[in-house]
Order: structure tokens, then sequence, then C-alpha cells
């Protein structure tokens, strides 16, 4: 066949019925019938739009091949011997199987990203051994379309579908239905997202996702021209809703948890609050000339907008208390121990002393040049862009004059 | 009563005589017969007739590629195909006068 036919539903199967109306025919008479066949469903469907209106003028496939034998001076068919209780009890086994590794597959997809308890595959694996014979049956004919749809737990469970769609109001369902084309395109993207977070937490459901992906790749086009792989498509599909449904939730958990640095250091946390060359600073202290830590000092940048970040205090219960940012450093630095909420502002190191040399600080007359303890708290913020900080901590090398990179705001 | 139980029985005739000028492929059969009139006849009786008439070598036919959806066959008249249009002509006419002919008179009983 060729492309054209793609993009009309259910038109294959309508041929395939008819074909296989007449398969007790010789195969070159029916390949013959076909070929007269083919081009007419597709003018018509052509001249009527939907398979519907096409079933409307031609008839049921079943009809259309009965009407072509009795034209055509063709035996009747064979009697209808294997359409009975054993085949409804095929069809029921194919449909009930199917709806199981939906289930199954859902609730695998929502637990793929979970990197514990390898043996939730399990379940899958047995219930898609059970699928394998249902799928011989629908390859092999045994069991038909119609021989599902004849079902009444089919039918009901359709009609509990068309209820639920009518629920939703037509504009959307329209919508929807035209989005039809990019939902392939969607599948295969969200499960290519999984397997790459998979990756990364080294879950094991990366094998399964790559399965998964590589079914889609392979079944998805051709369910189109041939329903009988539409159980695989399903539950493929039905895994994917897991999986997004599991992605949704872990980005809606990790939003909650982004107070936490430690679950993901690599992302959100260090959205606010101080960086220094890209890495985030949780706290700041000051030394004066004479390398004496200033207790107490704020922060701002060149346009006086104060540098935050958070700090932790001590509730008087002593329990730990998380209060607001503050551009008030050092922050006290919170043990909360076996004593309780401990706070402490003492420098967590000893800075080596400023050396005398290579910082000439007379352009500095605002700084501290005095003991400390007299200058912090009410320094107004336009002074603050012109006073030089002191030189820093640990590197007595390091060229005072260059002050070191202002801290940014995130 | 359902004309499609009538066009049933002259359907071969039908389609011999829209074949007789001009071959086509199954869906200009089908268009030709509609277009004269025949509306209610099934898209399968007309193809099933075609096989019927190819099969008892009335009809030749052939493949012709085309450029969207499958090829198309073809179907053709040859001689003995010509030779049946006339002889079921002749009999349809024949057939027809007197169905008639007892219409009439069961009109006018």
């Amino acid at each position: 066949m060729n492309g054209e036919i793609d993009t009309r539903p259910g038109l294959e199967d309508y041929l395939t019925e008819v074909r296989s109306a007449l398969s007790d025919l010789p195969a070159d008479e029916v390949a013959e019938i076909m070929e007269d066949v083919e081009p007419n469903v597709y003018e018509v469907y052509g001249e009527t739009g939907s398979l519907p209106a096409l079933t409307a003028r031609l008839g049921t496939p079943q009809s259309y091949a009965d009407e072509l034998r009795a034209a055509g001076d063709y035996p009747p068919p064979p009697a209808p011997a294997p359409r009975g209780t054993g085949r409804a009890f095929l069809a029921r086994y194919v449909l009930w199987i199917t709806g199981l590794t939906l289930v199954v597959a859902l609730i695998t997809g929502i637990a793929v990203e979970n990197r514990y308890e390898p043996e939730r595959f399990a379940v899958l694996f047995v219930v898609v051994l059970a699928l394998l014979p249902a799928l011989w049956l629908l390859h092999s004919r045994r069991v038909g379309r119609a021989d599902v749809e004849a079902l009444a737990e089919y039918q009901a469970a359709r009609r509990a579908g068309r209820s639920a769609v009518e629920a939703v109001p037509a504009h959307i369902t329209a919508y929807l239905r035209g989005l039809q084309p990019a939902w392939w395109l969607v599948r295969i993207v969200l499960l290519a997202v999984a397997l790459v977070a998979a990756l990364m937490i080294r879950s094991g459901g990366f094998v399964l996702l790559g399965v998964v992906v590589a079914i889609l790749l392979w079944a998805g086009p051709r369910v189109r021209h041939d329903r009988r792989w539409l159980p695989v498509v399903l539950a493929a599909n039905a895994f994917t809703v897991g999986v997004a449904i599991a992605l949704a939730l872990s980005v809606f958990s990790d939003a909650e948890a982004s107070s936490n640095p430690y679950r993901y250091g690599y992302a959100g946390y260090s959205a606010s609050g101080l960086t220094y060359d890209g890495s985030s600073v949780a706290n700041l202290y000051a030394v004066d000339a004479q390398g004496k830590p200033i207790p107490v000092f704020y922060l701002y940048d060149q346009d006086g907008t104060p540098l935050r970040s958070y700090s932790s205090t001590c509730n008087p219960q002593g329990g730990l208390h998380s209060e607001d940012m503050t551009n008030r450093y050092p922050q006290p630095e919170v043990d909360y121990g076996q004593y309780g909420c401990v706070e402490s502002t003492t420098m967590p190191f000893v800075p080596l002393p400023p050396v005398a040399g290579p910082s000439p600080t007379p352009t500095a007359p605002t700084g501290p040049t005095a003991p400390s303890v007299s200058t912090a708290p009410t320094l107004p913020p336009s002074a603050a862009p012109t006073t030089t900080p002191p030189p820093a901590t640990t590197t007595p090398s390091a060229p005072a004059a260059q002050p070191p990179t202002p801290p940014t705001t995130g | 009563m359902d004309t499609s139980q009538l066009l049933k029985g002259v359907l071969d005739l039908a389609v011999l005589a829209v074949l007789q000028d001009e071959d086509g492929y199954g869906y200009d059969v089908l268009r030709r017969l509609r277009g004269g009139g025949m509306g209610e006849v099934g898209d399968a009786s007309v193809y099933g007739t075609l096989r019927r008439l190819y099969k008892a070598g009335l009809l030749t036919s052939y493949v012709v590629p085309s450029d969207e959806g499958p090829h198309r066959k073809y179907y053709g008249m040859n001689d003995a195909g010509r030779s049946r249009l006339v002889e079921s002509e002749k009999a349809w006419r024949a057939f027809q006068e007197t169905l008639d002919a007892i219409l009439r008179k069961g009109a006018a009983a």
C-alpha cells in the first residue's frame, strides 16, 4: 500500500475484513478481487470522508463480501462453525488479558523511576507472557476484531468510555483530536526524558523504557494498518501515561523539596542567595585590617540592594527555626545537636592576618580602620560600594588591591 | 418491491453496455451506471459482476499504475463480450415487450 492510506483510520481494517471474509476463495482470485475493491473503497472513502459514511454506503465488510460473492457467482462461504462459544471464550481471553496488561503497564510506568524494588517489573513480565498467546490468536485470525467487539464487557467498557468523553466539552475533545498526530512524538519525547532520568538515578527501569520506545517506534506506525497490534500499542501507551504521572509527581515533589539543598544540589538551590564563581555561598566572614573578625556587618551591592541569603536561627524553645533572608553577616551557624539548637557566630577558620605590604588602604577612608566593634550595623547603603573590602582569608599572596568578585544575588 | 432486486438480473447487460464504447476500471463502471440512473446498484454487486463476466471470458482486463492510490484494473470488451451484449440486448427487449404486455393486460383486467 502507499503512504496516503495512513491518514485514513479504519480503512485498512475494512479491507482486511473484506479480504478475510473472502479468504476461502483461491488466493489468486482474492487478489484479483481486491485489486478492484481497494480502489473502490478508497474512492468511496474520498467521497464520503469517514468510515461510518463509507460503511453506510458499502455495508459492513461482511455484507460487502457477501454481495460480491452473490453477484460474482462465487461459492457461499463455508459454515461459520468456529464462531461460537469457543471463539467467544478466546475473544474474552484477548480482551481481559489486554485490559490487565494496560493496568499493570500503567502502574509499572509510575514506578519505573523508582530505583528500588526491581521485582516490580516481574508482574509486568508475567502479564506480557500471558499476552503473547492473545497476540498469536489475533495474528492467526482465530480471534477477530468483531469477536472482541461482540463481547458484552467490551460494549460496556465502550459505553463507559463514550459517556466519559461526552462529559468533556466538545471543543476540548475536538482540540485533542486535532493534536493526535503530535501524540506519537510526545510519547517518544516523554519516554526519552524518562530514559535519561532513569539512567541518572541508575534505575533498572531504563531497560524497560528502551523496550517501550522500541515498541512504539515499531508498532506505532503499523497499528494504523493493522489493528492486531493494538494491544501492544495500548500497553505501551498506558505505560507512557504512567511515566508521565511519575514525572509530574517528581517535578512536584522536587519543587516542594527545593529548600533541601542536599537532595538536588545541582539545580534550584542557587536560584536565591549568594553565589561566588558559580557555587553557592552559605555564609560570609570579614576581618579588619588587623585580621580581627568583624562581628556584625551588612552587605549591599553597587545599587544599594541588600545582599541577602538564607539565615537559620534557633527559636526560643531551643528548636531550629529557619527564617527569612537577611543581609546581616556573619550569619549564625546553627548546630542542632544533643544540647538542642546552638547558635555560633565564631569564624570556623582562622584567617591569616592581612599582610601590610600589598594593601595600600588609604583609598578607603570610610573603611573600618579602628577596632571593628565600632563600625558596622548602621553602615549607610550608599557608603557600601566605595568600601574596599579587606583582603580575604587564607591566601595572603592574593593582591589585596583587587577586591574579590562581588557576590551576586541570583 | 425493492428495485435493487430487479437491477440485479439485468446488471450483466448494463455492465457490458457501459463498457461497450470505452474501457473502464471498476469505479468508472459504477459511475457510468449511476450516471445512467441505476442509483441503487450496490458497489459490491458491480465488482462481483465484473469478475463474473471476466471469468466467463467476456471481458479483458489490464492494470494501469496510478499516481494517487493503488493501481487501477481496467476492464474492456472482447469479441465474445460484444456478441454477448448483442444477444442479451435482444433477449432483454423481447423480455421487456413480453412483460409490458403482461403488465398492460393485468392493468386492463
